[in-house]
C-alpha cells in the first residue's frame, strides 16, 4: 500500500506541474495576444507602410526628347554597424577615402579616413558620406570602390535615391519651361511647378503617389507596393533641340559683345505657329548674364514699344484702307519734321545732312524714316484716328495670344478717347511708339505676313502622352483667315524683301537665300525714369521677319535691349543674330530639300586640271564642262590631256596586252584598274596623281608581279 | 494524423513558395528601377551632350580647327550612262 501512496504522491505532483505550466501557457498566449502593447510592437516589426513617390512627367521636344526630366540621384549613406563590415574595414579604408577624395573632389582623402574611422568607432548606421548627390553613372563608379564593392550587407553602402528636375538642353527656354518649387511635402529641389509650363501643367505633370509596405518576412526586408502609384504624364511641346540649342548659342553670343541689359529670340514655323525654340537672357544685379531670368518674349518684363518693326502694321493699314500704295511719294525733307510743336527725327538725323528728300513709301520704310511713316499716316487719318486704330486692331496686331503660360503680357494701344491720347499720338503710333507689345506679339503678326495673310495662334505645346500614347492633343489655331486684302500682302512682302535688299538690313543678304524682314530702333521707356534713364537713353534694338522670303518656312524675332558700345540699330545688333540663326536653320533643314544653282566656276579661263585616263570617263566630264575636244581622232582607249593656247591637247596614251602600262599622270582608280587587268599586283602609297611607278612602262609583264606607285 | 500532417506540410510549402515569389518580384522591381534610372539618366545625357553648342565647345576646346558650315550641304547628280 505504501508503494501505492507514494508513486500517487508523485504522480499527483507532476500532473500539478504539468496542469501549471499548461496554466501557464495559456495565460501568456492571452496575455501576448490580447495586451495592446504587443500589437504595436508586432506593427513596428512586421509591416511598414509608407508613400511611394510617383515620377513626375517629362516636358519633352517635338521628337520626344527631354528637355525638362526627373532624374535619379542618390545620397551616399553607408552602415557602419553592417555585420561583415568589420573584418576588412581598417584593412581597406585607406584606398576607399583616397578613391572618394579623387572622384568626388570635395573632401581630402585624410578628412575622408578620419570621418570614417569616427563613424566605425560609433557603429553608426546611416552615416553620410558626403553631402554631395551623385548621379547615376557615378554611382556606379563608387560601387566598384573597395569595401563598397562587397554590397549592403558586408560593405554598407545604401544609396538613397531622390528625384531631382535635370534640364538636359541646358537652361534653354528656361523661363518658358518653369522649374520647380517645393510644395508642402518635403523634397529637396521642390516637386511643384512654380512657373512656365511646370506649372501650366501641374496636374498632368504630377502623377499621383502610390502605397507601399515594407515588411519583414524570414528575418529581412520587403518593400511590396499594396497601390502602384501612377507616373505623371509627359508634356510634349513643338520646340526643336537643335533649332533651341542655335537661337540660345546665338543670342547669348550678341549679348555677350554687346553687353546688353537683356534679349530675347523666338524662332515660329510659318504654317503651324508651332514655336520651335524660344529664348531669354537677363543680367542680375550684379550684371551677371543669366539665361531664363525673365521670360522676356512672352511676359511683362518683355512688353514695350515695339518701334519700326510696327511701321509694318502701320502702312499695311493705310494700303488696306486704300490712302496710299507703296508709290505713294512722302517728302522727307533732311530728316526732322516740326509737328504740332513736337519734333519727329529720323534716327540717323544730323543737324545740317542732307536727309532723304522725296522718297515713295516702300522707300520710306526700306530706310526706316520715323518722318515718313508720320507723313503717311496722319495725312492719310487726318481727323480719323480711330479708324486707324481700328484698322491696326484687324490686322491683328493687338491680339491677345491666351497661351495658357502664366504672366503673359496683355498688349496696349493709347487710342482716340483715352485720357493720354494727345494731337500728336497718331503720329507717334506710326512708327511704333505709344504702344506696347511683347516680341511674341510681334513675331505672330510677321508670321501672318508670311504666311499669306493666315494669323496662327502660337503653339508651344502639341499635346499630353502617357507611356508613349497620346492622351490629348493640342492642334493649331487660326486666329484670323486673312488679316488684310491679297493686295495689301503683296506690298508688305515687297516691302519687307525691299529692307533687306535695299534697306536698312542690307549686311543681313546671303546668296543662298532671301530674308525678309524689318529692323527696329526704339528709344524705349525705363519704367520707372521715362525716356531718359539717368540721363541716359536706352535703345532697343529688333529684328522681326521670315525665310527663305519666296516660300516662308520660319519667321523670327530678335529683341535686344540696350546695347552698349554706341551700336543700337537693329540691323547690326538684332539683324545679325537673327542671321546666324536663319543660316542654321537653312543649313541644316531647309537647305536639304532644295537644288541650289549656283554659279559654275568659269570654265573658258580656267581648265582644271585632268588626270590621264579612259577616254570615256575624261570625254563624259569635259562633255558636262562644255570644252571642245577632239576625241574623234584619238585612237586609243587611254589618254592623256594637256593645257595648251587652245584649251585642251589630247595625246594617245597606247596599251599593248603584256607590256606594262605608262600610268604616270593617271589617277589612281584608272592606274589600279589598268595594270590588275593586265594581271599585276598594285599597291599605292600617297595621294593625287601617279608620279613614278616602279616597274618601267613598256618591259613585259609577269604574272602575279608587283608594281609600286607613288603618288603626289 | 497523417492527413493533418500532409496539410501542414503542403501550409508550409506554400507559406515559402510565396515568400520566394515576393522575393524575386522585390528582385525583379529593384532591377527594373535600376533599369529604368539608367535608361533616363542616359537619355538625358544624350540630349545634353548632343546639342550643337557642347559640341562646338568641345571641337573648340581639344583644338580642332573646325567650325559650324554655313553653307547648305550640296547634291551632286551624276548621270547614270
Amino acid at each position: 500500500m505504501e508503494i501505492r501512496k507514494a508513486i500517487l504522491t508523485r504522480f499527483g505532483l507532476v500532473y500539478a506541474v504539468i496542469v501549471l505550466f499548461c496554466i501557464y501557457i495559456i495565460v501568456r498566449v492571452f496575455i501576448i495576444q490580447h495586451l495592446p502593447r504587443w500589437d504595436r510592437e508586432a506593427q513596428k516589426l512586421d509591416i511598414k507602410e509608407f508613400a511611394l513617390a510617383a515620377r513626375r512627367g517629362d516636358i519633352c521636344a517635338a521628337d520626344g526628347s527631354p528637355l525638362a526630366t526627373s532624374v535619379p540621384f542618390y545620397e551616399l549613406r553607408m552602415d557602419l554597424g553592417a555585420p561583415g563590415l568589420s573584418k576588412f574595414f581598417y584593412k581597406e579604408v585607406d584606398s576607399l577615402a583616397y578613391c572618394l577624395s579623387r572622384f568626388l573632389r570635395d573632401k581630402s582623402a585624410r578628412t575622408y579616413r578620419a570621418e570614417l574611422k569616427r563613424a566605425f568607432a560609433q557603429q553608426k548606421h546611416y552615416f553620410l558620406l558626403t553631402s554631395h548627390k551623385v548621379s547615376y553613372a557615378e554611382l556606379q563608379e563608387i560601387k566598384k570602390f573597395p569595401i563598397l564593392r562587397r554590397g549592403r550587407n558586408k560593405g554598407g553602402l545604401m544609396p538613397e535615391q531622390e528625384d531631382e528636375r535635370v534640364y538636359p538642353s541646358g537652361n534653354l527656354a528656361m523661363r518658358t519651361l518653369g522649374k520647380l518649387t517645393k510644395s508642402e511635402t518635403e523634397g529637396s529641389t521642390g516637386n511643384a511647378g512654380a512657373f512656365g509650363l511646370e506649372k501650366s501643367f501641374e496636374k498632368e505633370l504630377k502623377g499621383e503617389d502610390g502605397v507601399a509596405v515594407k515588411q519583414n518576412m524570414s528575418g529581412r526586408w520587403f518593400i511590396i507596393s499594396k497601390d502602384d502609384p501612377e507616373d505623371g504624364k509627359n508634356v510634349i511641346t513643338t520646340l526643336d533641340v537643335k533649332m533651341q540649342d542655335q537661337v540660345t548659342y546665338s543670342l547669348k553670343l550678341q549679348m555677350e559683345k554687346t553687353r546688353a541689359a537683356y534679349g530675347t529670340a523666338i524662332l515660329m514655323e510659318v504654317k503651324t505657329g508651332d514655336i520651335k525654340a524660344i529664348a531669354n537672357f537677363g543680367r542680375n544685379s550684379s550684371g551677371q548674364l543669366m539665361g531664363g531670368y525673365q521670360n522676356y518674349a512672352i511676359g511683362n518684363a518683355g512688353c514695350s514699344e515695339p518701334g519700326s518693326t510696327f511701321k509694318l502694321a502701320s502702312l499695311m493699314a493705310a494700303f488696306d484702307d486704300g490712302k496710299i500704295d507703296t508709290s505713294t511719294i512722302v517728302d522727307t525733307g533732311n530728316g526732322l519734321w516740326k509737328y504740332k510743336g513736337e519734333e519727329i527725327k529720323d534716327s540717323e538725323y544730323k543737324k545740317g545732312g542732307p536727309g532723304h528728300g522725296k522718297i515713295t513709301a516702300k522707300r520710306a520704310f526700306e530706310l526706316s524714316s520715323n518722318v515718313g511713316l508720320a507723313k503717311l499716316i496722319t495725312q492719310s487719318y487726318d481727323g480719323n484716328a480711330k479708324d486707324f486704330v481700328k484698322r491696326i486692331g484687324k490686322l491683328g496686331m493687338m491680339e491677345e495670344l491666351n497661351l495658357g503660360i502664366q504672366g503673359e503680357a496683355k498688349p496696349y494701344m493709347r487710342t482716340p478717347g483715352d485720357k493720354l491720347w494727345s494731337g500728336v499720338s497718331l503720329a507717334w503710333l506710326s512708327f511704333g511708339y505709344e504702344l506696347k507689345v511683347t516680341p511674341l506679339q510681334t513675331l505672330t503678326f510677321y508670321n501672318a505676313v508670311a504666311n499669306g495673310g493666315t494669323m496662327m495662334k502660337p503653339r508651344l505645346v502639341k499635346g499630353v502622352t502617357e507611356n508613349g500614347t497620346t492622351r490629348e492633343k493640342i492642334g493649331t489655331e487660326k486666329l484670323i483667315w486673312s488679316i488684310c486684302s491679297a493686295k495689301t500682302l503683296r506690298m508688305a512682302r515687297a516691302m519687307l524683301e525691299g529692307v533687306v535688299t535695299n534697306g536698312t538690313a542690307k549686311a543681313l543678304q546671303t546668296k543662298f537665300y532671301k530674308i525678309a524682314g524689318k529692323t527696329g530702333t526704339a528709344l524705349v521707356a525705363n519704367n520707372k525714369e521715362g525716356y531718359s534713364h539717368g540721363g541716359q537713353k536706352i535703345y532697343q534694338s529688333s529684328f522681326a521677319g521670315y525665310f527663305p522670303a519666296d516660300d516662308p518656312k520660319y519667321s523670327c524675332i530678335v529683341v535686344i535691349n540696350d546695347p552698349k558700345g554706341g551700336n543700337y540699330y537693329g540691323g547690326s545688333v538684332a539683324g545679325p543674330v537673327f542671321r546666324m540663326i536663319s543660316d542654321y536653320v537653312y543649313a541644316y533643314q531647309l537647305g536639304l530639300d532644295e537644288d541650289v544653282n549656283l554659279p559654275v566656276a568659269k570654265i573658258e579661263n580656267d581648265i582644271p586640271g585632268i588626270t590621264a585616263g579612259r577616254k570615256k570617263d575624261i570625254a563624259s566630264v569635259l562633255d558636262e564642262l562644255d570644252i571642245l575636244n577632239g576625241f574623234a581622232f584619238t585612237k586609243s582607249d587611254w589618254v592623256e590631256a594637256k593645257p595648251d593656247e587652245d584649251g585642251l591637247e589630247l595625246n594617245n596614251r597606247e596599251v599593248e596586252k603584256g607590256t606594262v602600262p605608262n600610268v604616270r599622270g593617271m589617277g589612281a582608280t584608272d592606274a589600279v584598274f589598268l595594270l590588275e587587268n593586265n594581271g599585276m599586283r598594285v599597291s599605292v602609297r600617297g595621294r593625287g596623281k601617279v608620279k613614278s611607278q616602279s616597274v618601267r612602262a613598256g618591259s613585259k609583264i609577269q604574272r602575279g608581279q608587283s608594281i609600286v606607285l607613288k603618288l603626289s | 494524423m497523417f492527413m493533418i500532417f500532409i496539410m501542414l506540410l503542403t501550409n508550409i510549402t506554400v507559406r515559402y513558395k510565396s515568400e520566394k515569389v515576393i522575393r524575386e518580384m522585390t528582385a525583379l522591381e529593384d532591377s527594373l528601377i535600376e533599369l529604368r534610372s539608367k535608361s533616363i539618366s542616359i537619355a538625358a545625357d544624350v540630349v545634353r551632350l548632343g546639342r550643337n553648342s557642347v559640341i562646338m565647345d568641345r571641337v573648340k576646346k581639344s583644338g580642332l580647327d573646325l567650325e559650324t558650315s554655313k553653307e547648305p550641304p550640296r547634291k551632286i547628280y551624276v548621270d547614270k550612262e
